[in-house]
């Protein structure tokens, strides 16, 4: 819910010509603002939503009485557990985003670094493009399988897992990216210099990545903080994420919508803050290498 | 500082051969050049002795030390890249210090030793920067700095001119020539600027297509090409060359076109004769009936393109000799000058 209004904050490049040449002056305006208003318009009503009675969004009242009661009723009614699912949340993008930092770079770092044949890049680059291209409710079932079996149904480290095999291909092919703008040289320098293979990585190769990792991380993290069907099928009431926790506001005899609002808005705060703080290293991330 | 022996050093990448039978031997406190045409395997050369790139056979000495399996850092070597290959993520300090922070040298001494190095390079003011906010010539000095503030037994250049503008060049060849001359340290410089192995060698290596073509003074290579690729690689313009057969002493490159030689060739045998612009000689006596092409101009001497029986020559001349395109001239040309190669480019016995 938070991403798409987020990313339109990308800045366009310097490169881009005006709009007016772009778009044909007005009708390109036009264009612009039914794209803010189709984004942004549904961000708008959930925002007011929020501060809705759930008896004011029913009669559709306007203007209405604002109040915070969803707020507080989200975050420290009795009946609510959305704090816990915060935290399940956080801990689950937090360790999965870790890991698949860990496990992308090093793979994108050998893929990129040693002179593997070409049936190994190939086929591995391949494989992963295959979690991103098949929709993840192929996947689940399996899952759900593998894990009873081996004990890990409904258990955090399920969900890591398969949360770091959905954004290992995002994370190893951005990693490459920034690998492959890194001059030989400079890591041959420090293997002269002084440096083992390793420490010439981690000294020299790794600082210079790091707006790679800081644009890699946050997607992960965004990822993994918006996923849905898996975390909904891998987990019960008691570990289930914010956005899970957000559909259980639907239920079979009452919707409730103003919490459910409420809820939505604050499930998107760690991801505004994490775009706001992280986006010019991910625009730079996904267009690099594009144009020298 | 160290002397360095190759021996036999030979590269293959899969089934191709790029380098064969290399041998070279530089003396402790040499300043070797490696000057050849780009892709003639010298900057693999380079590379193998510091150890990024493997030798397939043969042996590497350093110091009297067999380095063929020691890893780059285990051989006390020190490289200056074409690309200065700075660390970006670190300021000019933090650069020149890198090495000895990995040994772990005292504090006190890694900062007498890149505060000595930085005076001498004029860097004192630029140490708490970026690379990024230096120029390409104060980037060539911080690559340089990296390498002398260590100490190591052999530095080594690759290309490291290349980068910068015709004026900066030259201004620091001289500045290079003048630090060795002061720290005599063994240097094996990789350049295809012939210039640059001319004016820096103490003895300069020619390559051509991985194998070494000939090894020497730079005058010595200059006054006794080996070959004919040597002959024609060094110097500025490029040596004239004639082909024909040698009959009775007199070489016929075409009707019109003929040189007296002095050495004793095979009758009939076709040879190639190489001789420098410098001597060639414009002379209302000389043998050989020319016409002026074109006139070059450089300030202390000119330059004139002219075309003798259908072949192009070219002949320096003092600036005070005044010549229009299509005056008709002689040439002599002095039989002691001229080079002899047979058709596979080899040099004839005088």
């Amino acid at each position: 819910m938070a991403t798409p209004a987020a990313t339109l904050r990308i800045p366009r490049p310097a490169a881009t010509p005006p709009l007016s040449i772009v778009g044909g002056g007005r009708i390109g305006g036009v264009f612009l603002v039914l794209t803010v208003l189709a984004v942004l318009g549904p961000f708008a009503w959930i925002l007011v939503a929020s501060f809705k009675y759930q008896i004011a969004i029913y009669s559709g009242e306007w203007p209405f009485t604002p109040t915070l009661s969803n707020y507080a009723q989200v975050l420290f009614g009795r009946r609510s557990d959305f704090l816990g699912n915060v935290v399940n949340s956080l801990v689950v993008a937090s360790a999965s985003t870790a890991l698949v930092l860990v496990v992308g770079t090093l793979a994108a770092y050998s893929l990129h670094r040693f002179r593997w044949p070409a049936w190994v890049s190939a086929g591995f680059l391949g494989w992963t493009l295959v979690f991103h291209m098949i929709p993840v409710m192929t996947l689940i079932g399996p899952w759900y399988v593998a894990f009873r079996e081996l004990g890990l149904y409904d258990t955090r480290i399920a969900l890591i897992l398969t949360h770091v095999t959905i954004n290992l291909p995002m994370t190893v092919w951005l990693m490459r990216a920034f690998f492959r703008e890194i001059p030989p040289e400079i890591e041959e320098a420090a293997l002269v210099d002084g440096c083992r293979p390793l420490e010439a990585f981690r000294r020299v190769t790794l600082p210079l990545v790091v707006p790679g990792l800081i644009a890699a991380g946050i997607l992960a993290f965004i990822f993994s903080w918006n996923e849905f069907p898996i975390a909904l099928n891998l987990t019960s009431r008691e570990l289930a994420t914010v956005p899970v926790a957000i559909a259980l506001f639907a239920q079979q005899y009452e919707i409730q919508h103003a919490q459910m609002a409420a809820a939505s808005i604050i499930s998107t705060i760690p991801a505004v803050i994490l775009m706001a703080l992280g986006q010019r290293f991910i625009v730079r991330g996904l267009t690099l290498g594009a144009v020298k | 500082m160290a002397s360095v022996r190759i021996r036999n050093v030979a590269k293959r990448f899969d089934s191709v051969v790029v380098m064969q039978d290399i041998d070279l031997d530089v003396a402790d406190g040499e300043f070797i050049v490696l000057v050849g045409a780009s892709g003639c395997g010298k900057s693999t050369l380079l590379r193998m002795i510091a150890g990024l790139e493997a030798i397939t056979a043969g042996d590497i000495e350093i110091g009297g030390r067999r380095v063929n399996d020691l890893e780059p850092r285990e051989r006390d070597v020190a490289m200056v890249f074409q690309s200065y290959a700075l660390y970006p993520h670190l300021d000019v300090r933090e650069n020149m210090s890198f090495s000895l922070r990995l040994r772990k040298r005292p504090d006190s001494e890694i900062e007498r030793m890149v505060g000595g190095t930085a005076s001498t390079l004029a860097l004192d003011a630029l140490l708490d920067r970026r690379p990024r906010a230096l120029s390409g010539g104060q980037r060539q000095r911080v690559a340089m700095g990296r390498a002398i503030v260590r100490h190591p037994q052999l530095f080594l250049f690759d290309e490291p001119l290349s980068n910068l503008d015709a004026k900066l060049r030259v201004a620091m060849r001289t500045e290079i020539r003048a630090l060795h001359q002061r720290l005599h340290a063994t240097s094996i410089y990789v350049t295809h600027d012939q210039v640059e192995a001319m004016t820096m060698a103490d003895r300069m290596v020619v390559m051509n297509a991985g194998r070494i073509e000939q090894i020497g003074r730079p005058l010595d290579v200059y006054d006794h090409p080996e070959t004919l690729y040597v002959a024609q690689f060094i110097g500025s313009p490029a040596i004239n060359v004639w082909r024909g057969p040698v009959e009775q002493g007199t070489l016929r490159a075409a009707p019109g076109a003929t040189l007296a030689i002095d050495a004793n060739v095979p009758p009939g045998a076709t040879v190639a004769a190489a001789f420098r612009p410098e001597h060639v000689e414009i002379d209302g006596t000389g043998t050989i009936a020319a016409r002026v092409d074109v006139v070059e101009t450089l300030g202390p001497e000119t330059y004139v393109y002219l075309e003798a029986g259908g072949l192009p020559v070219c002949a320096r001349v003092d600036r005070t000799q005044r010549l229009s395109p299509g005056d008709p001239v002689r040439l002599r040309i002095a039989p002691a000058a001229i080079h002899l190669f047979d058709q596979g480019g080899r040099r004839l016995a005088a």
